[in-house]
């Protein structure tokens, strides 16, 4: 008898357990909607929740942002863009979308369909900034706005011209490099192609690996060379792809491949690259391996404080094989949205104008970012951001420009099956353009 | 004698209640985090979804037939089987250590621990140690192999096709041979030592007492770690994840790694689910597969 009551007293306690687990989130999610709610004069708090990918001076900005907004509370989650969207899915699935999110064009499209996000379009156009003395959407660079709204084109009919989103930063990728290591070899920064080739020559034979490739951002380098090779065309024409005028067939489309092949067919890229992430590569940079790193500007600091002594640091921005201007890749790459969901929609938007805020950006912390706000200047003089600010005053290739991110089941195959398996002679180039081909047909119809 | 009768009954029926109580919250716990989101899932896979909004895209069979006619869901199953192939050599390695265990090394119990400790390890850290010594230029690997002369193979191991899986497969050897290792010895231990004194006294060599004795007698262990060698490749994700996230171009692609893409990455979440379905039908063939094969033997062994 007596075994039977513990047994049962054991049996009620291990389902009241699997219960109260089950429940834990829900309560959790009372707690803090009450909390949430609580908006009297009594001067309660409020919290927003923020899901970031971009890291870095989020942290700093937040903190700043809470001493100036006592009655906002932020609860943010970092996240690896890698694994953005299953957090964002299964976020989404459990009706827990936070209150302002990270996106890109990657996500934005099926984010938009969705009607996830508010439209943000007229308190670009009328409503004020964060410090209240600007029109919000006037302290930024029209280029990055446009290029915002630009994400969306593929949409058409009520979303052509909308934002969704505002650009945070202005992503811009640039070559960092080794100055001291240069200065003993007689490199200089290159200032055209021949140079750049010639540099990444004596380099290979000095035993160094001479430039970054990493496999999470494998099509830059096409990306970078069908910019300069589609230029005349595309810039004229930017929806020749949509009405046919141009195809993946196309000469300029093979030769960007065909340029990148011979690059990789070189040795200028370490192999590791082909499976190595950002990381890998910021390795052999510090590891003085890899004298030179296309990347963002915001992994600067990152190298400023990790390099050895010996490493003189120093930015150029990447010449262009065709002759013409180079322009840099990102923009608007990363962009802030406020979610439909959101309870607290006012004070998202009070963040998401701070973090698009002179304010913001007028502090220590943002000296290796690229604001990408008329209202913030940046240092010419900065010889480690030089590189950075050069190329973003050269402007920038629109995210979908050849159309191979017009999906994201495309630019993943293209970044990880059609790419690699090119530079590894699995396929030949016909075949990656076919692919291509059949692949844009597919999500334009 | 009825009165008798309805006692009887009753206390079975108390009986009965108290085991249906205490299997409740098992049986709870299967449906809640089991059967629902399989049954979800199945249903997922019949509707074309990118993961956002309700499913009201319903697709029919095509989903399945689009992954069965994707060289790429046929390639990595391919490499899921090479994967699984390699991963019985952990077996023999796992049975040698446990023998010289079991026999009586010096430092036996150090040994002990000191093998042990790959298991306790979290798969992904594993996997970034690897990565980094499998780097060819900043990793150890390359750099002992071009110090001894070998510079000829230090070689890319996780961006060549011909290795990537490999590499990786040597690195799920090394995490897995210590729980084969404690599983046999365990099962060595409890093995009567009169059976192997008296194979000597017969004239039996180390060799055939092994062959004869000591293998039969683990058969059974050798069949579930077999089994569990099988299921555990077919599960595998985190390791394949941070070393090559299936690359070089797919070359180290598994079928899990496979549906993680093709849901979360390419945002098709009725394709994933509709390979993670074709990957439970393939586990279930093999688990009939295996029941057939045991049957037959226990009819033989009884015969």
């Amino acid at each position: 008898m007596e075994k039977r009551i513990i047994s049962l007293l054991l049996t009620v306690i291990m389902t009241m357990m699997l219960f109260s687990a089950c429940s834990g989130s829900g309560s959790e999610t009372a707690a803090k909607t009450d909390a949430n709610t609580s908006t009297d004069s009594g001067g309660d708090v409020v919290t927003i929740r923020v899901l970031d990918t971009f890291g870095g001076i989020m942290e700093d900005m937040i903190a700043l942002f809470e001493e100036q907004n006592p009655d906002i509370k932020i609860d943010y989650e970092f996240i690896s863009a890698d694994n953005y969207y299953a957090k964002f899915t299964a976020m989404n699935v459990s009706g827990e979308v936070p209150d302002v999110i990270w996106t890109n064009a990657s996500f934005l499209l099926e984010q938009v369909k969705s009607d996830l996000l508010v439209e943000l379009t007229d308190e670009l156009a009328t409503g004020m900034n964060y410090e209240g003395d600007e029109i919000w959407g006037e302290t930024m660079l029209p280029s990055l706005l446009q290029n915002s709204r630009s994400l969306l084109r593929s949409l058409g009919g009520d979303y052509t011209d909308k934002n969704f989103t505002v650009p945070f930063t202005m992503t811009t990728v640039a070559v960092i490099y080794d100055k001291a290591l240069f200065d003993s070899l007689g490199l200089n920064a290159p200032d055209d192609w021949e140079e750049f080739e010639q540099n990444n020559e004596i380099l290979k034979e000095k035993g160094y690996v001479p430039i970054s490739m990493q496999g999470q951002n494998l099509d830059w380098w096409p990306r970078f060379l069908w910019d300069q090779y589609c230029r005349d065309v595309l810039d004229a024409k930017p929806e020749a792809f949509e009405t046919g005028e141009m195809t993946f067939q196309d000469e300029a489309i093979k030769q960007g491949l065909i340029t990148f092949k011979e690059m990789w067919d070189k040795g200028w890229f370490p192999e590791s690259g082909l499976t190595g992430n950002r990381d890998t590569m910021l390795q052999l940079f510090v590891q003085e391996e890899m004298p030179q790193l296309l990347i963002q500007s915001n992994y600067m600091q990152y190298l400023d404080e990790n390099v050895p002594e010996s490493v003189e640091l120093a930015s150029y921005p990447l010449p262009g094989v065709a002759g013409y201007p180079s322009r840099s890749m990102g923009g608007s790459s990363s962009n802030f949205a406020i979610s439909k969901s959101s309870q607290h929609q006012e004070e998202a938007l009070r963040f998401v104008k701070f973090i698009t805020s002179k304010t913001a950006f007028s502090q220590d912390y943002a000296r290796f970012v690229i604001s990408g706000l008329t209202n913030v200047e940046m240092d010419e003089g900065d010889t480690l951001m030089k590189g950075y600010v050069d190329a973003a005053n050269s402007g920038f290739t629109p995210d979908i420009y050849v159309p191979v991110n017009v999906t994201t089941e495309m630019s993943n195959t293209f970044r990880t099956d059609l790419l690699p398996n090119y530079l590894l002679e699995i396929y030949d180039l016909q075949y990656v353009i076919d692919t291509l081909d059949s692949m844009y047909q597919a999500a334009l119809n | 004698m009825s009165k008798t009768n309805s006692k009887y009954e009753a206390g079975k029926s108390r009986e009965a209640a108290l085991g249906y109580a205490m299997i409740a919250p098992t049986i709870t716990s299967f449906i809640i985090f089991l059967y629902i989101p399989f049954v979800n899932a199945l249903k997922t896979s019949f509707y074309k979804y990118n993961g956002l909004g309700d499913l009201v895209d319903f697709v029919g069979f095509k989903n399945f037939a689009n992954v069965l006619a994707d060289p790429r869901f046929a390639r990595s199953l391919l490499n899921t089987a090479q994967l699984m192939a390699i991963s019985m050599v952990a077996l023999p390695l796992g049975f040698i250590l446990a023998y010289f265990l079991y026999k009586g090394v010096p430092g036996k119990k150090i040994f002990n621990t000191a093998l042990f400790i790959p298991y306790l390890i979290s798969m992904v850290v594993v996997g970034c140690i690897w990565r980094i010594i499998y780097d060819p230029t900043i990793g150890p690997l390359n750099q002992i192999l071009k110090s001894a002369g070998l510079g000829s193979i230090a070689i890319a191991w996780l961006s060549r096709p011909q290795t990537a899986l490999l590499a990786i497969s040597v690195t799920w050897i090394w995490r897995t041979t210590p729980f084969n290792m404690l599983i046999l010895y365990s099962s060595l231990m409890k093995m009567p030592s009169d059976i192997l004194e008296a194979a000597e006294i017969d004239g039996a060599n180390g060799l055939k007492r092994i062959l004869h004795i000591v293998v039969p007698y683990l058969s059974s262990t050798f069949g579930v770690l077999f089994m569990l060698t099988v299921t555990n490749a077919l599960r595998m994700f985190d390791l394949i994840w941070v070393m090559t996230k299936g690359g070089p171009g797919g070359a180290s692609d598994v079928i899990t790694s496979y549906i993680y893409t093709k849901a979360f990455t390419n945002l098709d979440f009725g394709g994933g689910t509709a390979a993670s379905v074709l990957l439970m039908l393939l586990m279930i063939g093999i688990m009939i597969i295996k029941e057939i094969v045991t049957r037959i033997l226990r009819r033989r062994e009884a015969a």
